[in-house]
């Protein structure tokens, strides 16, 4: 086991049977991590190998996980990012969330990298894991607080030497919305996929580490000396401070002024996170045609200046007390905001709201009233809640409420005028608590329109059941591409042509294109072969990524910059190159997959709403015209992942070349 | 001498060849690349430029092999 310390990795997991509250340790060999890393690689493995195929998603059967990265807590920077997998209430599919915070490294110093839970218990549990070991504990008492509730009320339950790292499920997890997450950190979570619905399913509140075992890399000083390189470029980078937010519609407006490619350094973007978190799209969005507006109909022209310059990051930033930083990281994109005025002392603070909240809440559902979205914010942390997912729900509620197809006599009262905020607040209540028109939206936006009638589909936006992340994929199709086609389909973070010219990849894998100065971006609505070759380098680095608990802001700062081949090498003591890297985040990619095709799945089911794809095109604003074929990229990707073209299917070729047939995985070879 | 230079979507980008390259005479300075890349007076305060991961002056005298890199916005959440 020393040995396996020595790679960064802990070599084991520990597998809890929530019905028999029984614990099994499992040790895993080297090799796979040297197929699947560890973080969501090691995910897939575990859920292919132990989860009984067909299993019920919210049953005793299905198995939830919360993994690290392999370069979490090795010292290497921008890398202590933890992931929730599980089977997705949400898609049927591979589900799986990720998260920053402290709750990563804790997983590592408990001994494992990974905690899998199956069956589920009779009572509401927490599992608590310290250097005496894990053991469950009774939770009932916990049960119905939300999770700010529930850490502040662990914390004074138990006792340790550390800091505990706590993850909890709040009421909508409890109550199993399928749009529920895992919050840590007082309100940061792991939103996506439903990952808090399988918890709640579960019965477990909780997961708390108090662990403080070593975690030890194989050559410790390579990773000071990347990690130092790395935290200088980020030191230097820093916005003059007569740069303001209000500049920013200007700068949105001037990046689609050209239709010509420019080849990016990533890492003087880190300037920009850094002064204003991810707040900084919630206006360059709105004008480069980035961020979604009235349900995806409609564009700046419906949310003009008056409107959206009420989310300028600066006026957020006034409410913020303080900046912080997940583990490793050297940005600190994070903030803490003083509420207690704007919600009449029902919450003294939020975590600063991040693009996506302000999105979903703003623009999307034409509302203006910033003070309503820190309110919202607050409620979706306690509550447990997805905001892209909820954002998402509420603004097809509206559009049917605009087309009369919705009356107040079914929504209880409310008011969906678009913009309506104290409506938007009490719906978003009503979803957390599952009463109310609320019960019937709290299940995500196919759910809703299922029980509303099939009139309404076309305006319930989602790829597989999950709702988009607010980027739109008129502007860039790629993304559009990964919307469909990822295994957990709806995730903004998994790959963009605009994210493939910052990672500038083809400095290190020796097949990826180079973005050249002045190549046309238009190209990109077409489904060639640069497209379908862009798109699976996408989804390759990404996975490596994530096995490695990597964060996304870190990725898009350029692989010139955030060496994470290099790290990995350093880690484990491999001398793999950038090339032999990506096939291993192909064999990831393909495992999820393959878990998807066991499970059912018909990958082209992902298919996202043909809004998305212009189709009918906008009529005003940047993206005014702009669309491109959905089903012909979905099938120009699949084509590059060595996937059947037409299903999406793994090929046999593809998955003896990935080296399955070697794994003693049964099922994945059959093609 | 050649430099590589990541410019702002806003610039004159003829002055590029495809890899972001741009060839200046001898003792060029900075200012010498904002000239020829023209950047917009009015989004100057919002571009921050660096030499080399590092600030410096307009004035400062450029060498062979040197990365101008300005800052552009990304997308994320």
């Amino acid at each position: 086991m020393r040995g396996n310390f020595l790679k960064g990795y802990c070599g084991k997991i520990l597998m809890v049977d929530l019905t028999n509250s029984t614990f099994d340790e499992i040790s895993i060999p080297d090799t796979i991590y040297e197929h699947f890393l560890s973080g969501v690689g090691l995910g897939a493995y575990i859920l292919y190998k132990y989860l009984p195929p067909g299993a019920d998603p919210l049953g005793p059967d299905n198995i939830l996980g919360f993994v690290s990265g392999l370069l979490t807590g090795t010292g290497s920077f921008m890398t202590g990012r933890w992931l929730a997998v599980t089977k997705s209430p949400l898609t049927g599919g591979f589900g799986d969330a990720n998260c920053g915070g402290t709750f990563s490294p804790a997983l590592k110093q408990s001994g494992y990298d990974g905690i899998f839970f199956k069956g589920q218990a009779a009572t509401p549990k927490m599992l608590l894991i310290d250097n005496a070991g894990p053991q469950l504990r009774d939770a009932a008492d916990l049960w119905g607080l939300d999770t700010v509730e529930t850490e502040a009320a662990i914390n004074q339950m138990i006792t340790a030497n550390k800091k505990l790292a706590i993850a909890a499920i709040g009421p909508a997890g409890e109550h199993q919305s399928l749009i529920a997450g895992i919050s840590n950190d007082g309100g940061r979570m792991a939103a996506r996929s439903g990952v808090g619905t399988v918890m709640g399913s579960k019965k477990l509140k909780a997961v708390v580490l108090a662990g403080s075992k070593m975690i030890r890399s194989h050559d410790s000083l390579a990773i000071k000396a990347i990690s130092q390189d790395y935290a200088k470029k980020v030191k230097a980078a820093n916005l003059p401070a007569m740069a303001t937010g209000a500049m920013l519609p200007m700068m949105g407006r001037s990046m689609v002024a050209t239709d010509k490619a420019i080849p990016i350094d990533g890492m003087l973007s880190t300037a920009i996170i850094k002064k204003w978190g991810t707040g900084f799209t919630n206006t360059m969005g709105i004008t480069m045609g980035d961020t979604p507006v009235k349900n995806w109909k409609g564009s700046v022209a419906d949310f003009p200046y008056r409107n959206y310059r009420h989310m300028n990051p600066d006026r957020i930033q006034k409410h913020e007390t303080k900046k912080y930083h997940c583990y490793s990281c050297v940005i600190g994109c994070g903030g803490v905001c003083d509420i207690s005025g704007i919600s009449k002392g029902r919450f003294p603070h939020t975590h600063k709201p991040e693009y996506e909240t302000v999105a979903a809440f703003g623009s999307l559902l034409l509302n203006q009233n910033r003070d309503s979205i820190f309110i919202i914010n607050e409620l979706l942390n306690r509550g447990g809640m997805d905001s892209i997912s909820a954002g998402n729900t509420i603004a097809f509620a509206m559009e049917c409420y605009e087309k009369g197809w919705l009356s107040q006599e079914v929504t209880g009262g409310l008011d969906l005028t678009w913009g309506n905020a104290p409506a938007i607040i009490t719906l978003v209540e009503q979803m957390i608590a599952g009463v109310g028109f609320g019960a019937i939206l709290q299940h995500g936006v196919k759910k809703a329109s299922a029980i509303l009638g099939i009139e309404s589909a076309p305006l319930a936006i989602h790829a597989g059941g999950q709702e988009p992340g607010m980027h739109d994929p008129r502007l860039d199709p790629i993304l559009g591409i990964h919307y469909c086609c990822d295994p957990t389909p709806g995730r903004h973070t998994i790959g963009a042509g605009s994210y493939y010219t910052y990672m500038r990849i083809w400095e290190d894998v020796s097949w990826a294109p180079k973005v050249k100065l002045g190549e046309d971006k238009n190209d990109e609505y077409e489904a060639t072969n640069q497209v379908g070759l862009k798109s699976m380098i996408n989804a390759c680095i990404k996975q490596i990524l994530d096995g490695s608990g990597g964060c996304f802001f870190a990725l898009v700062s350029g692989l010139n910059h955030f060496k994470l081949f290099d790290y990995l090498n350093a880690a484990t003591g491999w001398q793999k190159t950038a090339n032999e890297y990506m096939t291993i985040g192909l064999r990831m990619q393909t495992l999820r997959q393959a878990f998807n095709i066991r499970e059912g799945i018909n990958p082209r089911d992902f298919k996202m709403n043909q809004r998305l794809g212009g189709h009918p095109p906008l009529t005003a604003g940047p993206l005014k015209g702009k669309h491109f074929n959905i089903d012909e990229m979905m099938s120009i990707h699949y084509q590059f992942m060595g996937w059947d073209k037409k299903t999406g299917i793994p090929t046999k070729t593809a998955l003896s070349d990935l080296g399955f047939c070697d794994l003693e995985m049964e099922g994945v070879t059959h093609g | 001498m050649k430099i590589q230079v990541y410019p702002p979507p806003f610039a004159n980008l003829s002055v590029l060849d495809e890899d972001g390259m741009m060839v200046l005479p001898p003792g060029a300075r900075l200012a010498t690349v904002y000239r020829r890349l023209k950047i917009p007076l009015l989004l100057q305060p919002l571009v921050i430029c660096h030499v080399n991961y590092q600030r410096v002056k307009l004035s400062t005298q450029l060498k062979d092999g040197d990365v101008i890199s300005f800052i552009l916005p990304l997308a994320g959440g």
